[in-house]
């Protein structure tokens, strides 16, 4: 069992600290993990965004977006997740590029860090930008600070940084003359997608992470699949990251709405009161 | 007021409401009379079907020699009086007291320059706990300050937004509270103390800290909520949800049908999407309250009807003890070459009271014909005969036991029938009756939102059951498949042809449909099934109200 040793939320982004010691000690930047909160959970990926290998914790930024983020949601400081798998997919490719932009939105904001400190590390100038509806829904913003060299916001309201979002902030900077060797970005699918149109023209290299609907992870099942550059790839083992200038978003929009209707029809018969006696359950089990 | 009373009667009494003279009665505010005579007023608050209380102030409107501005909703008309409702003033005024309310509701959504394509990409996929934005929230297609925004053409709020950052509070049954969006218009305090004389909510706290609360901050389930959702039907933001049905966005249709779960047959509209029924409101004239809905037809038909566990095909058990599914005509085959081989006095019919007219009527037809009119129904978990001259006594002799609410049966009542040899069985779940060795076909059924028909309730009312969802698998409804086995059993000359016939043949008999005992408004149970085995949150309901009062009522 995977504790949760710490728990706070930020505008519906759910900081979850799990005590995990052998993924703590063997992840690197731009992995993820499969997360399930019982049993009889769904198996959610999760990119980590942070760990301590002397504590043995990763830190994990889950958005609530459904039944079982909901149920994630739900759990408090103390209770344990069924289950953790990882670390799984390919680490983010991190050596000296020169001037390196990481965008961020929703939990991307915490997904960008790890990938942001190994990038310094590695001698980069790090530019971080994030983007959020309106300023109190910023998080992370400290660390984030401490591994970028300039850490830039934007929001849609116009209330803190740059009125816009994300894509704004990268073609000002390119209107400005600034110079870009390497652009990550995290987020949801039309961020990711606006995000690489906006470095297509003046051809940056550009990697995203995406969000395909996930099962097992390990590459068996197919149903994260991706076309990128007319090639059928499996985010779970290929990626998460691929190249942004090269994936058919329109399939990834469509497979992402595949489970519209479970998903929703999931909330009639769901009880929240499940979480209570599970755990009186388990508590029964440990005497 | 009553509004027939001001149709009739409008007096000599007049009054100008923008250049346009127009008749009113007295006690009728400027509201109402603008709005008859087809001329928009805003409102946030206001509205027709609740008291009035000026708090939103979007109604305001000029009147000549009144000093400032006067609410609408709350001045009541007068002889003469001349009125603008609207004017650059005026909707200066609106537009600043609109993005004042916006700066206290997670509006950046509405400032976005990306709003289009996230509402098309993201928002159908987002079932957010915390709404921050208008794309997240599940009431977007409904939202009444949206319509305003777009009204009065605000395109930019001023003020930087302040989130209250209130508690989700999610622990009641059926229910979701997000008060981070409410705009403190009152609706929902006033349908619950006015409308329906419940006074399970009201204002908490003082000025800036105030909210709709219960008394203490205990939870509505504790407290004495009926969970009749009239505050979610009025609430013009995303505040109040009913979290079995609030993400599947717009409907593709709005269906009015009868919720028959008990014999008060309250007319009820469902919204239906992907052929199934999502969820289930008041027809709109009744949202604020004029007859109290229950729980369980407001908020238990999706997750009773849409569960996984419903029988979907036909099955039958073969010479080898197996059960396989088959097609309708191999089963019917089946099931009638069983019954052909007992005398009437050998079979018996279980009914049930929450059968449409139509399936009571054919089934009592189908006893008469091929059972010698032994038909029973469970009530109570008592046997009830629907004619005097059957008594308990049958049972000892009956072989055939064709079971439509198997679930009732106890295990008591199967022993009564001494010499059983064969059950078969019409439902719309599994029933612990499916693994009796004397269990020969099992049917799946439809249940009354999958099909057309008509159910006599409490007063005589006949209400229209209408065919809202589509029944899972191959289901049918009860009436079908027993006009089909009547019609095997006698080469397609049984004496009902269609539907159409039973609806006559029910007018000309309507003592059958007298007979059939009622189904008491309080009832847990639907065609023998606890409505709480497939709705935990009602499960949770009837648990909390019978610890804390001893008894459930609806």
């Amino acid at each position: 069992m995977y504790e949760i040793v710490e728990k706070s939320e930020i505008f519906n982004v759910h900081k979850i600290v799990i005590k995990a010691p052998a993924i703590a000690s063997a992840v690197k930047a731009g992995q993820f993990v499969i997360i399930m909160a019982s049993e009889y959970s769904e198996r959610i990926p999760v990119t980590v965004s942070d760990w301590d290998v002397e504590a043995g914790n990763i830190t994990l930024y889950i958005l609530e977006v459904g039944i079982s983020t909901l149920e994630l949601a739900r759990m408090k400081v103390g209770d344990s997740l069924f289950a953790v798998t990882g670390p799984l997919g390919v680490p983010s490719e991190i050596k000296d590029y020169g001037t390196v932009v990481l965008g961020g939105g929703c939990y991307g904001i915490g997904g960008i860090y790890p990938i942001a400190k190994a990038c310094k590390e590695a001698g980069n100038k790090v530019i971080s930008i994030i983007e959020a509806r309106y300023k109190d829904m910023f998080y992370h913003e400290k660390e984030l600070m401490e591994v970028s060299d300039k850490l830039l916001y934007a929001t849609s309201d116009g209330s803190k940084g740059k009125k816009g979002k994300v894509e704004d902030v990268v073609c000002e900077m390119l209107e400005q003359g600034e110079k870009i060797d390497q652009a990550f970005f995290m987020g949801c699918t039309q961020m990711l997608e606006r995000c690489s149109e906006a470095t297509r023209p003046n051809g940056i290299p550009t990697k995203v992470a995406l969000n395909s609907i996930m099962l097992d992870g390990t590459g068996m099942c197919g149903a994260c699949r991706v076309s990128v550059g007319g090639e059928i790839k499996f985010a779970c083992v290929d990626g998460p990251e691929f190249d942004g200038h090269e994936v058919n978003w329109n399939e990834l929009h469509n497979r992402k709405a595949a489970y519209a209707e479970q998903e929703a029809e999931i909330y009639q018969s769901y009880s929240h009161e499940c979480m209570a006696e599970k755990k009186l359950k388990q508590e029964l089990e440990r005497g | 007021m009553n509004k027939l009373a001001v149709k009739n009667e409008l007096s000599h009494e007049k009054m100008t409401i923008d250049g346009k003279s127009v008749p009113f009665t007295s006690g009728e505010t400027i509201l109402d009379v603008a709005k008859r005579s087809g001329i928009y007023i805003p409102t946030l608050c206001a509205r027709a079907d609740l008291p009035s209380t000026g708090s939103c102030r979007l109604c305001l409107v000029k009147v000549e020699g009144m000093r400032g501005y006067a609410t609408s909703c709350t001045t009541p008309a007068e002889q003469g009086m001349v009125v603008t409702t609207n004017s650059p003033a005026i909707e200066k005024l609106r537009r600043g007291i609109l993005e004042l309310i916006l700066s206290e509701h997670p509006s950046a959504c509405l400032v976005c320059p990306i709003r289009e394509t996230c509402e098309k990409f993201n928002a159908p996929s987002s079932k957010t706990g915390r709404v921050t934005g208008c794309n997240m929230c599940p009431n977007r297609d409904t939202c009444e300050l949206r319509q305003l925004v777009e009204y009065l053409g605000l395109e930019e709020i001023r003020y930087p937004i302040l989130y209250k950052d209130f508690p989700l509070e999610r622990d009641d049954p059926f229910m979701d509270r997000d008060y981070n969006l409410c705009i403190l218009c009152g609706r929902c305090i006033r349908v619950c103390q006015e409308n329906l004389g419940t006074s399970a909510i009201s204002f908490v706290q003082r000025g800036h800290d105030t909210k709709v609360g219960t008394s203490f901050g205990k939870l509505h389930v504790d407290g004495n909520c009926r969970f009749c959702m009239h505050c979610v039907d009025v609430c013009p933001t995303g505040a109040l949800s009913v979290r079995g049905s609030k993400w599947y966005g717009y409907p593709d249709e709005e269906i009015n049908i009868t919720c028959i779960l008990c014999d008060r047959g309250c007319e009820l509209v469902v919204d239906t999407k992907w052929g199934k029924v999502m969820g289930a409101h008041p027809i709109r004239d009744m949202s604020a309250g004029k007859r109290e809905y229950c729980v369980k037809g407001r908020c238990c038909l999706p997750a009773l009807f849409n569960s996984p566990d419903r029988l979907k095909y036909p099955a039958v058990r073969r010479e080898d003890g197996k059960f396989i599914y088959t097609n309708w005509d191999t089963a019917i085959k089946h099931a009638s070459g069983i019954l052909s081989k007992y005398k009437a006095s050998e079979i018996a019919l279980l009914s049930s009271s929450h059968l449409t007219d139509e399936s009571i009527y054919v089934l009592h037809e189908f006893a008469r014909v091929y059972a010698d009119s032994n038909i029973f129904y469970i009530v109570d978990g008592k046997l009830t005969f629907s004619t005097i001259e059957k008594s308990d006594e049958i049972l000892k002799d009956i072989k055939l036991l064709y079971a439509v609410e198997a679930n009732s049966l106890t295990d008591d009542i199967i022993d009564r029938f001494s010499s059983l040899e064969h059950i078969i069985v019409q439902d719309i779940y599994p029933s612990k009756l499916s693994l009796l060795e004397k269990t020969c076909a099992i049917f799946p059924t439809t249940v009354f939102t999958e099909m057309d028909g008509t159910k006599t309730c409490a007063e005589n009312r006949r209400e229209t059951v209408a065919k809202a969802a589509n029944p899972p698998g191959n289901a049918m409804p009860d009436w079908e498949i027993i006009l089909k086995i009547g019609n095997e059993l006698r080469n397609g000359n049984f004496k009902i042809k269609d539907f159409r016939s039973i609806q006559n043949l029910i007018l000309m008999h309507p003592w059958i449909i007298g007979a059939v005992p009622m189904v008491p408004k309080d009832s847990v149970v639907y065609r023998g099934f606890p409505i709480a085995d497939f709705v935990p949150d009602f499960r949770e309901y009837i648990e909390h109200r019978l610890k804390a009062n001893g008894e459930v009522h609806f």
